[in-house]
């Protein structure tokens, strides 16, 4: 099958800053072998493991601006690692809540943040993956969704990096 | 104290207890204050068919709300694949274009579709029978290629008669009925 040329294909907007492996499959036209390859050389610079269990069980999502970057022929900038990070953790949550003086993010905002289901998400906070901020409750209805203190889902991001 | 002014009165006290803000200006959190978040990534997509999944996060809708999209015709070309009761469905990722960007031209009949997924296969050629392998419809088709086999074991794609299939060689199907497939398929 000959290539399509890269002007007459279908360019996408994504609002979610994280997409998963097989979308990137779909994008690349690449096997999902490759793709892993390719953000375990670094080039697909942001990726993670957001399975439940860190070992063996793989849930990828790439961050969207990696993506994008990638099929930009777009350089790292120049910053440290450590802001390289940061600056992705804020593409994924640009904004917290401050409740009592700690930072926290709704489990809600992460399984749609990560693309995963309220289980998921909540299954990593009993499992003390994500913490639960204190004397935070799930109840139904708006803003029913239990808070998570916004730390442990950074520290989460920065040991289930896929490198 | 009447039952509004109660329920005013918890929100400021919710509103006041949880401040939202950028994460860069907390001292909570050791981040820097200069990140922005720029504008929305644009993706290219290589391979002509998308899952549900791609549509989600692209529109940040759940599956039900696409699904919905799809069965509306608001995102019309989707197909399912499935063998089984489960759906497996796939967008033209063309459509999903169109939807986010109506300027951009709009895929107007099943051959418009047939020829962006394959786009080599559509000239018929007198005496010839196009064939394809399974391999490729997979890749564009964007499952696994053991679906394809399964598919084709089904009955739903056809083996072109006497093709070879075992390990290592793509067995071959006749692209007549990969479309034909296609058009019994479509969703809506």
């Amino acid at each position: 099958m000959h290539p399509t040329p890269d002007s007459s294909l279908p360019q996408i907007t994504f609002k979610r800053p994280l997409v998963n492996l097989w979308t990137a499959v779909a994008a690349l036209d690449r096997s999902s072998y490759e793709v892993l390859a390719l953000i375990e050389e670094g080039r697909l610079r942001f990726a993670w493991n957001i399975a439940l269990r860190g070992d063996g069980q793989r849930d990828v999502r790439i961050l969207t601006q990696s993506l994008f970057e990638f099929q930009n022929n777009q350089a790292a900038p120049s910053i440290s690692a450590d802001e390289d990070f940061q600056r992705a953790v804020k593409l994924i949550f640009p904004a917290v809540s401050h409740t009592r003086g700690v930072a926290t993010v709704r489990a809600a905002t992460i399984y749609k943040k990560f693309s995963v289901s309220s289980c998921h998400v909540l299954s990593l906070a009993e499992q003390g993956t994500l913490r639960l901020l204190a004397g935070t409750v799930q109840r139904p209805g708006p803003d029913g969704s239990p808070q998570i203190e916004f730390n442990s889902v950074v520290e989460f991001l920065a040991r289930r990096r896929m490198v | 104290m009447n039952k509004l002014s109660k329920n005013l009165t918890a929100v400021l006290v919710v509103t006041s207890a949880m401040a939202v803000s950028s994460w860069g200006q907390s001292s909570n959190c050791n981040m820097p204050l200069t990140i922005h978040a720029g504008a929305l990534p644009q993706i290219t997509f290589r391979a002509p068919l998308v899952s549900v999944n791609v549509a989600c996060a692209a529109l940040e809708l759940d599956s039900r709300a696409v699904v919905r999209l799809i069965e509306s015709r608001a995102l019309p070309w989707a197909f399912d694949l499935a063998l089984e009761s489960r759906r497996e469905i796939r967008l033209l990722a063309a459509s999903l274009h169109h939807f986010q960007q109506p300027a951009a031209p709009r895929v107007g009949s099943f051959a418009e579709a047939i020829e962006i997924i394959f786009p080599t296969m559509t000239a018929a050629r007198v005496g010839v029978v196009s064939k394809i392998k399974a391999i490729q419809i997979a890749r564009r088709f964007s499952v696994k290629g053991d679906h394809v086999l399964r598919l084709g074991d089904a009955g739903w794609l056809s083996f072109v008669p006497g093709t070879k299939r075992h390990a290592g060689i793509s067995p071959e199907i006749l692209f007549s009925s990969v479309s034909g497939f296609l058009r019994r398929r479509r969703i809506a």
